[in-house]
């Protein structure tokens, strides 16, 4: 705008034909606000058919666009993934560079059991990862408060805390009870309950009561299992864990949890095949 | 800005020899007023249409601190996603089956293959058939419509969360549930439950073995039917006492022939085993 009015300044003929430079700035501005004109209206269109685009979106509720956590959550799945597919073709190459050879077949099939055994908690794995522990409030209680609000409820808390590592990463879990040493590894089968009213506090384990305060550790990247526990809105932030000092995180650089050892056998349905 | 502009052409002539004509125009801007106010009712009309859709993105659940990305972009890890869990199905058969065809002449590795089957079955890294039960978990047909915003505790209780899953899992291997596999609303995409698996909100779905999976989630269980069928239905059960049945959140059906996939997730990386045998 001030460019114009520059323009117009060292016009010599303004003075001398007044009424004529008077219509020519006139006409100045007329093709000046119309293409204000112009170009409001454009904004204009474009603000309304936006604002329309996310009315008639259908997206869920009234969520606008996909959340950033998805794509990045996609993309370490399919990174892993993809890891995991380099290291299964390696293994049928080299099971098959050895069909002839029925000492390092042995050997081979020896090696995959063992790796199969320590994922599914039926022997003793080592590794860096995480040791939490559980217990009931030490705070002083708030006026207006319950007591209960400062007792762990273990079920809930135990499974809620369990549950939460296995979807940070956590790769093997074992927990343990009051002064036990020995940890429960969590297998496929392996459920946190409550002891009930008969039992008192605890939770039953792999059939085995556990009284609190719960130790719970688990083998995986200790800063993202951590980092998952301390995530705002996550469960130890809604029930309240750290603010009332119910949980304390620490992390190992090597721990070493037990096979699964119950006496309860499960039973397997047969495979598919066969 | 129009504002400005209008001020420059009445009184700030910059030299000298504009000055008698700036007295001239003052009498036709008259017609400017209007002209002026028009652009400025528009854009009045704007600034409103502009804050009235930033306040509806803020009241939205969701935060502004997530970046967001189209639903396209979306689609194309999810296919990826998808090819990626069939090349591991694929490939862990490919495994199975030279583990199976492996001839050394001896008894042990006979009995190696055969505690090797037996433990990829029970740890779900084989696929299963059995009878059992499927249970599909939704959200409430019939919420209630006179909660009003405040009531989101209330609002939340007709939904289906990730813990409904977690528990109803929970319930049926304290039961004695053999094998467990959960879909969404895909059936074809299900998930075998591995010791590690576990359901987490992440916004609209439900994370499970890293796939997200959006309601109705399917639950398929083999076992004996009528044996976790009751411990589902016990009236101190979590069904019951989450209000599950009330709402019309639960179906249970037995299911005589359940064809469950082997898991087709990514293995371990930090925990090692420990040599014993």
């Amino acid at each position: 705008m001030s460019v114009t009015v520059a323009e117009h300044a060292p016009d010599p003929h303004v003075v001398a034909a007044e009424p004529e430079a008077r219509r020519s700035s006139d006409n100045g501005w007329v093709w000046q606000v119309t293409l204000l004109g112009i170009a409001l209206g454009v904004m204009l269109a474009l603000a309304i058919r936006t604002t329309t685009r996310i009315r008639t979106s259908g997206l869920p509720g009234s969520r606008f666009g996909v959340p950033a956590t998805f794509i990045s959550r996609y993309k370490d799945q399919n990174t892993r993934l993809q890891q995991e597919i380099r290291q299964l073709r390696a293994k049928v190459r080299e099971f098959e560079a050895n069909t002839s050879d029925a000492t390092r077949s042995a050997q081979l099939l020896r090696e995959q059991l063992r790796d199969l055994k320590g994922l599914a908690g039926l022997s003793a794995v080592e590794g860096p990862g995480l040791i939490i522990t559980l217990r009931d409030s030490r705070v002083r209680p708030v006026a207006g408060t319950q007591p209960a609000d400062y007792l762990l409820r273990d079920q809930d808390d135990v499974s809620g805390l369990v549950s939460e590592l296995w979807a940070a990463g956590a790769e093997a879990i074992a927990i343990t009870g009051g002064k036990e040493k020995k940890g429960e590894r969590f297998v496929v089968s392996t459920t946190v309950r409550e002891a009930g009213p008969a039992g008192g506090r605890g939770v039953v384990v792999n059939g085995k009561l556990l009284p609190p305060p719960y130790r719970v550790q688990a083998i995986g990247n200790s800063k993202e299992l951590r980092a998952a526990l301390q995530m705002p809105d996550g469960f130890v932030e809604v029930r309240g864990l750290r603010v009332l000092e119910m949980i304390e995180i620490q992390e190992s650089k090597h721990l070493v949890l037990p096979e699964y050892s119950s006496s309860r056998r499960a039973q397997y349905a047969p495979p598919p095949h066969q | 800005m129009s504002i400005t502009t209008v001020d420059n052409s009445i009184e700030g002539p910059p030299t000298e020899p504009l000055r008698p004509a700036a007295h001239a125009a003052q009498r036709s801007d008259y017609g400017w007023v209007v002209q002026v106010t028009a652009l400025s009712a528009v854009l009045g009309v704007m600034l409103a249409l502009a804050i009235r859709t930033t306040s509806q993105i803020e009241n939205s659940t969701q935060r502004l601190d997530r970046l967001s990305v189209s639903s396209a972009f979306l689609s194309r890890f999810q296919d990826q996603n998808e090819n990626l869990q069939d090349e591991i199905k694929d490939l862990r058969r490919q495994v199975s089956d030279i583990e199976a065809s492996v001839q050394t002449g001896s008894r042990s590795t006979e009995q190696l293959k055969k505690q090797l089957q037996d433990i990829k079955v029970q740890a779900g890294f084989s696929p299963v058939e059995g009878p059992g039960l499927t249970i599909t978990l939704s959200d409430s047909p019939e919420p209630p419509t006179t909660l009003g915003p405040a009531d989101d505790y209330s609002a939340t209780l007709y939904r289906v969360h990730d813990q409904d899953i977690n528990n109803v899992i929970a319930e049926l291997k304290a039961a004695g549930a053999q094998h467990l596999a959960v879909s969404g609303a895909d059936v074809d995409n299900l998930q075998r439950v591995i010791v590690k698996t576990t359901a987490r909100c992440v916004g609209p779905t439900a994370v499970v073995n890293g796939t997200p999976l959006s309601a109705p989630y399917h639950i398929l269980a083999i076992g004996d039917a009528a044996t976790l069928r009751a411990a589902l239905e016990r009236p101190d059960g979590f069904i019951h006492s989450r209000g599950l049945d009330v709402r019309k959140m639960v179906q249970i059906e037995d299911s005589p022939r359940l064809a469950l996939p082997e898991y087709s997730g990514f293995t371990t990386k930090h925990a090692k085993p420990i040599a014993t045998n």
